[in-house]
């Protein structure tokens, strides 16, 4: 569990130390005061990524040139391990004061899951969020996933490089695209282990919130010659005419998607709102509940939940703190002091205007 | 980020530096400190050393490492008869050659591609030595060809070119097994690890 937070020129905090005791902690305050942005800077720690914005430049306060985290972390063997980021020009990484050049090296110190509101659009929207979702979960659930991922990308551009050539080089078409069919179906295993996986999660809490009868489950759809190098391989040959005229490649996990089904109904077209909140909610308690399984009993896993626990039934509540409480530490952020039981023990931290004490009032 | 009121030599001296690999602008500026201090003829002696290079050192015509400029230069390798010329192991830059050559097992000779195809960097086929190496297949005598190339996408892209090129030649092809960290370079790493990675060694299909 994180024991602090630094921040320098991190969105509205110029120069701020929070030290975390609890297990619960909760950010009050009314809007705009910068409770989010806390939690994006824990899940920036360890995903080495935002969930509000792909440009980490956005992130450095107004008119500087760097900004800073960094967290003292108590691991659950019980030694302290200081994670820190820089990001100037260039992004500089260390665990424990010694450079770390690796960004797989980095991530999963410790494995952050954000509940969002905009988690419901990886419901009722594009393709596109889904993938990322899934490529965001990976990277906290499989070490290789990420070089997986940026050896695919890397094919990928170069076989896009290679077709607009006015006569492209087929040999070395040929040879990238062997990497890119290797790299396609290591991906399309491991997206259609891991969502087997969360369906089934998410399938027992849907059970669980709405009763015997919901039915639910994630269809994935992979592209058709992704479960063998060979087939795939010959299939990306194949296309090299088609693919050069649209200046892109149009097989391959780059493209996927997957649906969420109610009943075996696709939520996105049929679902109401209150369904699809439901499965994206579902969606993060179960990537959190997967996390916390590889060392079990949720061991290294963080909750960062923004503005959504206030407005849940008692039934779905109940699923939600039953797996929220089995993490490591939780974040929540609340515009009010929540009354709710659940929060009797909780730290109670006061944001305001780019600054943080507790609730009694004195400065931490 | 400071700038600091150097005269306008010292700043170019110091840009110029910063090429070097590694060195960023505040060991680029210690370099440039330490150069001041030389004696004059020091200074004059480096500056001649580098200026010579380029008719002093040549690539050699066999296989692309460094030699001395002669006519028909060979490099020390190449030259070398007791080296064993049925085995050629493929590098991408002339740097990696030392690392191999550290670890005292490898007896063969090599060939340097100046480099790997990297599409996004527009670096193709015919930018590489790639028929040199071809050549020297058809002259006869080779009859194994090491792929000691990167493992990055395009070292490994260009391991898999050059296998399918080299299938109708009959000479076994190999790439290097074990050993080199996925992404590392070739160039740093230790001697042990490249000789344990060079008898690993399988062949590509
Ligand atoms: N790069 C930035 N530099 C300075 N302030 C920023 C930056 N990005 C966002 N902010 C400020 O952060 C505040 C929003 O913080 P946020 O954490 O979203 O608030 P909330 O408490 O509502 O969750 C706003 O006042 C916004 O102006
Ligand atoms: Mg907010
Ligand atoms: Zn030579």
């Amino acid at each position: 569990m994180l024991k602090n937070l630094q921040l320098l020129n991190y969105r509205n905090y110029v120069d701020e130390k929070i030290d975390f005791d609890s297990k619960t902690n909760v950010l009050t305050g009314t809007n705009g005061q910068g409770k989010t942005n806390i939690l994006e800077a824990v899940y920036f720690l360890s995903m080495l990524r935002s969930f509000r914005t792909a440009s980490p430049r956005e992130i450095r306060g107004i008119g500087s040139d760097f900004f800073h985290v960094s967290a003292f972390l108590n691991t659950s063997r019980g030694y302290d391990k200081l994670l820190e980021v820089d990001y100037a020009e260039t992004r500089r990484l260390r665990i424990d004061s010694s450079p770390v050049f690796k960004a797989s090296e980095f991530i999963g110190s410790f494995k952050a899951v954000a509940f969002l509101p905009s988690d419901l659009m990886i419901v009722t929207e594009g393709a596109a969020l889904r993938r990322r979702f899934v490529n965001m979960f990976l990277c906290s659930y499989d070490k290789i996933y990420l070089a997986d991922l940026n050896d695919y990308a890397n094919a990928l551009k170069s076989r896009n490089a290679l077709l607009k050539n006015q006569n492209p080089d087929t040999d070395a078409l040929t040879a990238f695209e062997r990497i890119l069919a290797e790299k396609a179906v290591a991906i399309t295993a491991k997206r259609a282990a891991v969502l087997k996986k969360i369906s089934e999660e998410m399938a027992r809490l849907f059970r669980e919130i709405k009763g015997g009868n919901a039915l639910f489950n994630i269809a994935y759809t992979p592209h058709p010659s992704t479960e063998n190098i060979e087939a795939h391989a010959a299939k990306l040959a194949a296309d090299r005419a088609k693919d050069a005229a649209r200046r892109s490649t149009s097989l391959g996990p780059h493209l996927d998607d997957c649906q969420f089904l109610l009943n075996d109904k696709p939520l996105r077209a049929f679902g109401s709102t209150g369904q699809c909140r439901l499965a994206a909610l579902c969606l993060k308690l179960a990537a959190l509940k997967l996390l916390g399984d590889i060392d079990g009993g949720g061991a290294g896993t963080v909750a960062l939940v923004d503005d959504v626990a206030g407005e849940l039934d008692s039934e779905t509540q109940d699923a939600f703190f039953g797996i929220v409480s089995q993490t490591e530490q939780s974040f929540f952020t609340f515009t009010a002091t929540p009354s709710d039981a659940y929060f009797a023990d909780a730290k109670i931290l006061e944001v305001k205007n780019g600054s943080i004490s507790n609730a009694a009032g004195a400065a931490i | 980020m400071s700038n600091e009121k150097y005269p306008d030599a010292m700043n170019a001296l110091i840009e110029a530096l910063k090429s070097f690999p590694g060195v960023g602008k505040r060991s680029a500026e210690r370099m440039a400190f330490a150069i001041l201090k030389w004696p004059g003829e020091k200074r004059e002696a480096v500056g001649s050393l580098i200026s010579g290079l380029s008719n002093s050192v040549v690539s050699c015509v066999v296989c692309g490492n460094i030699a001395d400029a002669e006519a028909d230069a060979r490099c020390a390798y190449c030259a070398d008869p007791s080296r064993d010329a049925s085995i050629i192991c493929v590098v991408e830059e002339v740097a990696q050659i030392s690392g191999i050559e550290r670890g005292g097992f490898f007896r063969g000779l090599y060939h340097v591609l100046g480099g790997r195809l990297a599409p996004l960097e527009g670096k193709h086929a015919e930018d590489l030595n790639i028929e040199s190496l071809r050549a020297r297949i058809a002259d006869g005598g080779v009859l194994e060809v090491i792929l000691a190339l990167g493992q990055d996408v395009e070292g490994r892209a260009t391991a898999i070119y050059l296998a399918d090129l080299l299938k109708t030649t009959g000479v076994k092809v190999s790439r290097l097994a074990s050993g080199i960290p996925v992404g590392a370079d070739l160039s740093y790493a230790d001697s042990a690890t490249i000789a344990a990675a060079l008898n690993g060694r399988v062949p590509l299909d």
